[in-house]
Parts: structure tokens; C-alpha cells; sequence
């Protein structure tokens, strides 16, 4: 149906002496919907018969017929196979390591947090075990606090929530 | 796929059963692979964005409700993601159709035995995927998922998170897009 077909001049052209219902936005919706095999069988025998007397439906069916054999010929092109076979790994690896980050993360602030208590109230532990305990701690909370900011700048320049957000 | 295959599959997922997870990765990667491809029209972001989204399915599958097609879902996941990394990268240049072209944006098969015919029919593919390439976010997604992939109106809408009024108007708007870039699609056809 060309562009030219719309509002007013198209329902005249197209649907003339036909039942007022079948306006031509219903028309538009029965081709699409005809071409893309949704319609029920009554559906589709109500409009077969109506494409018998509408040559503006069945130009309409015809051009939108025609551009879908073509589509139906083609597909989106498939990556190399070598890719495919690595595609799973690739996934399980990422699993992994968030799951192996998250034990980590655990496991350094709970190794943090009892080395700073050991280091307050045990007096003898070694000037340079004390030093290692203060950078490893003031490291690991930059790196934290890093990260934490990354991620909020993310989330919030990110103005599509995920599905499993919602 | 049978849907109470999917099901089982996605039950076995929810008990965290990885083998289960890993046959649901095996039967969707190049449907999930095709459809960011869609949005981004780049083979190495359209890769690790499916990826991204099946690593979010695993994490989320908890949530995941019983009964609930789990392809739209996916592939719901997928846009958000494709559209937060469009975003991020600022990707809002056109790319150049010799650069969707390189990257195997599409393939035909060959199956005409006259060249000259293979030409032509080759000549007309090419504009509706130049034509394809060239519709905005919302037409693109769904004339993808219609045409290469073969939803219905309802999986459509569910994918895409619009109602099937909207997915039937955008599918009608973005053919008309193509018949009027590719006259002698329909000519030719």
C-alpha cells in the first residue's frame, strides 16, 4: 500500500461500498495479519472473500507477500564454528569468576577485618606485619570504593533497566 | 523446540543445574547472537552481549516464573543490555553499510543455478538489508525478529516489552520503509 494511501482519500479508494466496519486501518491490520499466517481460518475465508472485490488489499497482499520472500531467503550470517564451540566456555568462564570474586571479596574483608582487630589488641606483632596489614587494607578499600563508583556511574547513565531488575 | 522441553530445561536451571543451563545456552546462542546483532550491528559487541545475558539468566533464573516463555525473556534481556551499551559507546553514528557488509551482516543461500538470476535476486537481498540496517531501534527490532526469526505478534510484543497494537504498527510502517527503499524488490519479485 503506498504512502500516497492513507486518511481519508485511501478509505474511499479502498473500501467503497464496503461494509462500514472494515475501515482501512482494519484493512491494513487483516493484510499483515493474513501475510504473517495470525489470522484464525474463519479470519482468513472472511478475507479471502473480501480480497475478491478490493484491488487495493490484494496490490496491497501482493507487494507485502513479495517482500517477504525475500526476507524468507535470507538469514542473519552465522559466525565462524570455531566461535561457536567457544561460546559456552566463554559463558562459564564469566560465571566462574563472578562467583569466584564473590568468595574473594568475602573472604579479604573478613581477613582484613580480623588482621586489623589482631594488630590493635596484640602489641607483639612485628612493625613490618603491621605495615603490610595497613597498605593491604587501604589498597583493597580504594580498589572497593573504585569499583563501587564505576558501577554507580553505570547504573545510572544506564536508562534501560534490565528485565530481571524490574 | 518443545515448550515442555524448554520448561524441563528451565526447571533444571532453577535448580541450578548446570549441564540444563549449558543445553538452554546450546539451543538459544544464535538466535540470542542474531537478535543483539539487531541492535548493534557489530559481530564482537552482538557476541558478548549474548553472553552478558545468558550470565544474567543464570544469575536471575530464581526469579524466572514458571509457565513464562523463557525466549522472550532472553531476549528481553538482550535490548536492555544492547541499548545500554549503544548508549555507553555513544553509538548513535550510522554505520557505513560496507562496514555491516564486512561483517557478514547476512547470508543467502545459493540456490539458483542461472548466475544472472543469482545476481539479481543477490542485487535485491542486499537493499532490503541496506534498507533493514537503515530503520531506526524500534522498526529494526521488530521487522529482525519477524522476518529472520519468526516470532509471532504476542512472542514479539513479550520480547520487546510493547503491545502487539504497537508490534503490528511499527512491523507495517518499517515494510512500508523497505517497499518504498526497494522498489524493485517488489517490482522484481
Amino acid at each position: 500500500m503506498s504512502s500516497s494511501l492513507r486518511g481519508k482519500k485511501v478509505s474511499r479508494l479502498c473500501c467503497k461500498g464496503v461494509d462500514r466496519s472494515m475501515t482501512l486501518e482494519y484493512h491494513e491490520q487483516d493484510v499483515m495479519r493474513y501475510v504473517d499466517r495470525e489470522m484464525d481460518a474463519p479470519g482468513r475465508m472472511n478475507f479471502e472473500r473480501h480480497l475478491e472485490s478490493c484491488e487495493s488489499c490484494r496490490t496491497a497482499l501482493e507487494e507485502m507477500t513479495a517482500l517477504k520472500e525475500v526476507t524468507d531467503t535470507m538469514k542473519i550470517a552465522e559466525l565462524p564454528e570455531a566461535v561457536w564451540e567457544k561460546y559456552w566456555t566463554s559463558i562459564y568462564n564469566k560465571v566462574e569468576r563472578s562467583v569466584a570474586w564473590f568468595f574473594f571479596i568475602i573472604g579479604s574483608i573478613i581477613v582484613s577485618g580480623y588482621s586489623i582487630y589482631r594488630m590493635i589488641v596484640d602489641p607483639g606483632i612485628d612493625s613490618i606485619l603491621r605495615l603490610g596489614i595497613v597498605l593491604t587494607v587501604i589498597g583493597a578499600a580504594i580498589l572497593f570504593l573504585s569499583v563501587l563508583r564505576e558501577k554507580m556511574a553505570v547504573n545510572r547513565k544506564d536508562r534501560y533497566i534490565s528485565e530481571v531488575d524490574r | 523446540m518443545s515448550g515442555q522441553t524448554e520448561s524441563f530445561l528451565v526447571e533444571r536451571c532453577r535448580a541450578h543445574d548446570l549441564a540444563a543451563f549449558r543445553e538452554l545456552v546450546e539451543l538459544y546462542k544464535k538466535q540470542a547472537y542474531g537478535f543483539a546483532f539487531s541492535y548493534l550491528k557489530n559481530a564482537d559487541d552482538a557476541l558478548t552481549i549474548s553472553q552478558d545475558a545468558f550470565v544474567k539468566v543464570w544469575r536471575a533464573i530464581d526469579t524466572f516464573e514458571a509457565g513464562r516463555k523463557f525466549r522472550p525473556w532472553l531476549f528481553s534481556i538482550i535490548k536492555n543490555l544492547a541499548l545500554n551499551l549503544i548508549a555507553r559507546k555513544k553509538n548513535r553514528r550510522e554505520v557505513s553499510i560496507d562496514e555491516v557488509m564486512e561483517q557478514s551482516g547476512y547470508d543467502i543461500p545459493d540456490k539458483s543455478d542461472n548466475p544472472q538470476e543469482m545476481l539479481e535476486k543477490n542485487e535485491i537481498r542486499e537493499r532490503v538489508w541496506k534498507a533493514v540496517m537503515e530503520l531506526k531501534p524500534e522498526f529494526r527490532e521488530v521487522i529482525i525478529l519477524k522476518h529472520f526469526h519468526d516470532l509471532s505478534y504476542r512472542e514479539i510484543a513479550e520480547s520487546v516489552g510493547i503491545p502487539e497494537g504497537t508490534v503490528m504498527s511499527r512491523l507495517y510502517h518499517a515494510r512500508l520503509a523497505l517497499k518504498i527503499a526497494t522498489k524493485t524488490c517488489c517490482d522484481d519479485a
